[in-house]
């Protein structure tokens, strides 16, 4: 009996630290703010964000910048939200406005990590995100968001 | 009618081809096409006539859709070209911009052509409706009433991070108003220039614009041409005038705030004989009669010794829009408040002479605008929108207004 309930402790014990372990991983998802591994842009936290929101339409070289973009996904979702300050709805609007009257590229949307990464690590002017554990070699972190 | 059915199918046509051509091209060129079709419903009700008439306005105007066709091709980093084709009713195409731009660094881009300059808070972005609150654009740039041409020809811009924001700047250049290389004095140089500073994202900003003629402009339009295209009346001979304003944009949440002020201050030559014609065939009031004449009350044909030369007058105007930003599951619902004041002591009401039936019918020139308005966007592709508004002016000696309500249907594609 009392080996029993030992059982039941330690069995109890360990769901709580796996249920811990899981809640931990989830709010300390991070995401990485990427560009292509040739390039040699550098970008600091708010200037990325001025960037995303459509603040800044160009690199410092004047090439303009391509944004990848996956707001359709929770993931963009969240990073306006919380990184940007503004929903994926307001940042498309003013992408729009950019493009339709010259100043800007129109953000190339994605559909997931795997495809963010591939289209950014192609092209030396692109800047995109994706969650950390996403990262490989073909491209290059330049900021991360908690 | 066969006509316009016509242009209609050519115009979804060419809008399908470039549909399907966008997403092909985005992929595979540095070529990408885009756009918008809109369509607007509009009425205007009762108006009042220089004679003191309320006129039946025209009962209602269906306009047949209209499109943007967009493109942009990059050749490498520094150098790319843009294209802005206008298709009004269906049946007429207009190349409203084209132009080839070298871009040295951020702080420093070159770009030629036929360009909207950077002015104000609109200029660039006004054919770009499904995003802004309102559909009609600020009197400023009014087709009645332009305060300044909307293109340009030679253009230098450029930003910079300063502080915690964006610091942008732009100058600008071209042949002048009118013609006035066929002016009997070719001595003009207009210069445009825009500041303006933008921080928290993008959230503030604050501008200043200005142009000066430096010099004589001339009308680019005939006596009964229709709405001057510029800032130099049709009745004139020659105009010098400068503009200049301030504006400003703050987006708080889900809150966007916009205020525009502009000054447009001319010293000008009447045509002695466009204005004759303006006195005898443009029906114009009793007081613009006095402006216009030394003696109103002569009798017979006006005789050009009777016509004041001289003008010199300012133009102003200013607009507040306050627009609010709801998201929800059916897509994003944006009501939005706008009031707009315009002077102009100069013009007269009858449009096919170069006048404004807004502020040429009011006794002083001056007339006030409300309106009220709401966005619907299912997607961020569609954009409804509905908005009433009223002119108040004076008219008579007595305070009348009238109505008008307006239905706007946008939808981009390629973006």
């Amino acid at each position: 009996m009392k080996k029993r309930i030992q059982n039941i402790f330690m069995v109890t014990v360990l769901l709580v630290v796996i249920l811990a372990i899981g809640t931990t991983a989830t709010v300390q998802a991070q995401v990485s703010i990427i560009v292509a591994k040739s390039s040699t842009q550098k970008v600091s936290k708010e200037e990325a964000k001025d960037i995303f929101a459509g603040a800044t339409a160009a690199w410092g070289n004047g090439a303009k910048i391509q944004v990848i973009d996956q707001s359709d996904t929770e993931a963009g979702k969240k990073f306006y939200d919380e990184f940007v300050g503004k929903s994926a709805n307001q940042v498309r609007l003013q992408w729009t406005k950019l493009v339709l009257s010259g100043q800007a590229q129109a953000p190339k949307k994605c559909g997931d990590d795997e495809a963010v990464r591939k289209a950014v690590a192609e092209d030396p002017n692109a800047i995109g995100y994706i969650q950390s554990n996403a990262m490989d070699g073909s491209v290059k972190e330049i900021a991360r968001i908690q | 009618m066969r006509i316009y059915q016509r242009h209609l199918v050519a115009v979804f046509c060419v809008s399908l081809l470039a549909m399907i051509g966008a997403e092909t091209a985005m992929a595979q060129t540095p070529l990408h096409m885009y756009g918008y079709f809109s369509t607007r419903f509009e009425k205007t009700y009762e108006t009042y006539g220089p004679n003191g008439v309320i006129d039946e306005a025209s009962p209602s105007d269906f306009a047949y859709p209209y499109f943007n066709l967009m493109g942009q091709y990059s050749i490498n980093d520094q150098f790319r070209a843009f294209l802005n084709i206008n298709g009004a009713k269906a049946s007429t195409l207009d190349l409203r911009n084209f132009w080839g731009e070298y871009s040295a660094s951020r702080n420093l881009n070159l770009r030629i052509g036929k360009i909207y300059r950077k002015f104000g808070l609109y200029n660039e972005i006004l054919d770009a409706v499904p995003t802004y609150y309102g559909i009609e654009a600020p009197e400023l740039f009014d087709a009645d009433h332009l305060m300044i041409s909307r293109t340009t020809m030679a253009m230098v811009y450029g930003a910079a991070d300063l502080g915690p924001g964006v610091f942008s700047y732009s100058g600008s250049t071209d042949n002048g108003e009118g013609d006035p290389l066929n002016a009997p004095s070719k001595n003009s140089f207009p210069f445009c220039y825009d500041f303006a500073y933008s921080f928290d994202g993008g959230n503030y900003t604050v501008g200043t614009s200005g142009y000066s003629t430096f010099g004589d402009a001339t009308p680019n339009v005939a006596i009964n041409g229709g709405s001057p295209k510029s800032g130099v009346l049709n009745w004139m001979a020659k105009d010098k005038f400068t503009v200049f304003g301030v504006y400003g944009e703050a987006k708080v949440n889900n809150l966007t705030l916009q205020g525009e002020y502009w000054t447009s201050a001319h010293k000008a030559v009447r045509d002695t004989a466009k204005v004759k014609t303006v006195v005898t065939s443009a029906g114009i009031s009793s007081i613009q009669r006095e402006r216009f004449l030394i003696n109103p009350a002569a009798p017979g044909a006006v005789k050009g010794t009777n016509v004041r030369t001289n003008a010199s007058y300012v133009i102003q105007t200013w607009y507040l829009r306050a627009g609010y930003s709801f998201e929800t599951g059916i897509g994003e619902i944006a009501p939005y408040l706008q009031w707009d004041w315009y002077k102009n002591p100069e013009t007269i009401a009858n449009k096919t002479y170069g006048g404004d039936d807004e502020a040429g019918v009011a006794d002083d020139g001056i007339f006030n605008k409300s309106t009220v308005g709401v966005i619907y966007r299912p997607t961020s592709e569609v954009a409804v929108k509905f908005d009433q508004s009223f002119h108040f002016y004076k008219f008579n000696g007595e305070n009348v207004r009238y109505p008008e309500i307006r239905l706007d249907f946008s939808f981009t594609f390629g973006i």
